[in-house]
């Protein structure tokens, strides 16, 4: 048997109006045109640790570049340069150097010593490749899409 | 069709036409859920809109530390109900008004209720969904107040149908219980 003061038969929920589509793309359009022209606020505690991984990175290549000078023997380098794998080197620099230019590189290295660095892979860790859509991942295929400019929504 | 939450997220995180891509289909997507959570609390559509603003805001520039350890809609109603909260009590402050809802509208006939008004029965509504957890609360909110199918509620909390049935059941007996012992019905 039914409650006779069931309190949810007495009343029912007030209608809400919500406004159409349009007032939301307007809305989500002004708040994106004030927030990208707003400054970007970077928080403190990240700076350090951009600052010591730059500093970290900087001495790493004074370090393999002393080397070099006191021996005068370019081999030292390609040793130095061979210990760690062309893979390491890059997801180095993908997670802690977040913005550098290709050209700033190239001044700050001369010509000569350019020659010098060599940098051979060692025969145990040549890369496999293989042409599987398996070994791509859905990240690594949305990343690919956005980056080639398809709009996701269309390909849904 | 919509893109994923994990899609949307990404995408705002590259930056740039992504990131107003993603926050203008956050928008279309949760923007009408959100007003209709909002509203159900603020006594206008001006309120409303000035709270929604400020919940829009927050999520744009939060949206990168979302951890995604809950869906993107519980992230989105957590800021959206703490917003509401505290910009309503600033409001209180400021106005003296009593700004408590009428969520609710009596129905025609109903003697039981004849000496309330819907505002004391809206306002002892309103404490008893404050004191469900958060899980029921969202629930019986989307079901209840916004009357959404239990198929929708699942997308947005990601849990199973028979999952949301029971969380609105025990919502409803908690609250009806609550209601019974305040009105002495």
């Amino acid at each position: 048997m039914e409650n006779p003061n069931n309190i949810f038969d007495q009343v029912n929920p007030r209608k809400v109006d919500i406004p159409d589509a349009d007032y939301f793309a307007k809305m989500a359009s002004s708040i994106s045109a004030s927030q990208n022209a707003a400054p970007k606020v970077i928080p403190l505690y990240k700076k350090p640790l951009f600052w010591v991984s730059s500093v970290a990175a900087a001495v790493a290549l004074i370090f393999v570049f002393n080397i070099e000078a006191s021996t005068e023997k370019a081999y030292n380098v390609q040793l130095a340069m061979n210990d760690v794998s062309a893979k390491e080197i890059l997801s180095y620099v993908d997670e802690n150097i977040n913005e550098f230019e290709l050209s700033e590189i190239a001044e700050i290295i001369p010509k000569e010593k350019m020659d010098a660095l060599t940098i051979s892979q060692p025969a145990s860790k040549a890369v496999e490749v293989e042409l599987s859509f398996d070994n791509i991942s859905d990240d690594e295929i949305i990343d690919y899409l956005l980056d080639e400019g398809f709009d996701l929504e269309d390909l849904n | 069709m919509s893109l994923d939450d994990k899609t949307i997220i990404r995408l705002f995180n590259r930056g740039g036409k992504h990131t107003n891509k993603a926050f203008n289909e956050i928008v279309a997507v949760y923007g009408p859920r959100l007003y209709a959570q909002i509203r159900a609390i603020a006594r206008s559509h001006e309120l409303t809109n000035d709270i929604l603003q400020n919940v829009l805001v927050k999520v744009f520039q939060n949206l990168t530390y979302f951890k995604q350890e809950s869906t993107l809609y519980t992230w989105l109603y957590r800021i959206a109900r703490n917003e509401t909260l505290n910009f309503l009590e600033k409001e209180k402050r400021r106005t003296g008004i009593d700004i408590d809802p009428a969520m609710l509208e009596i129905l025609a006939g109903e003697s039981g209720l004849d000496q309330l008004d819907e505002e004391k029965i809206s306002e002892l509504l309103f404490k008893a969904i404050e004191t469900l957890p958060e899980k029921q609360r969202q629930v019986f909110e989307l079901k209840y107040l916004q009357e959404l199918p239990y198929s929708e509620i699942s997308k947005l909390l990601n849990t199973s149908e028979g999952g949301l049935k029971a969380s609105f059941h025990h919502a409803r007996q908690k609250i009806e219980t609550f209601l019974q012992e305040q009105l002495n019905l």
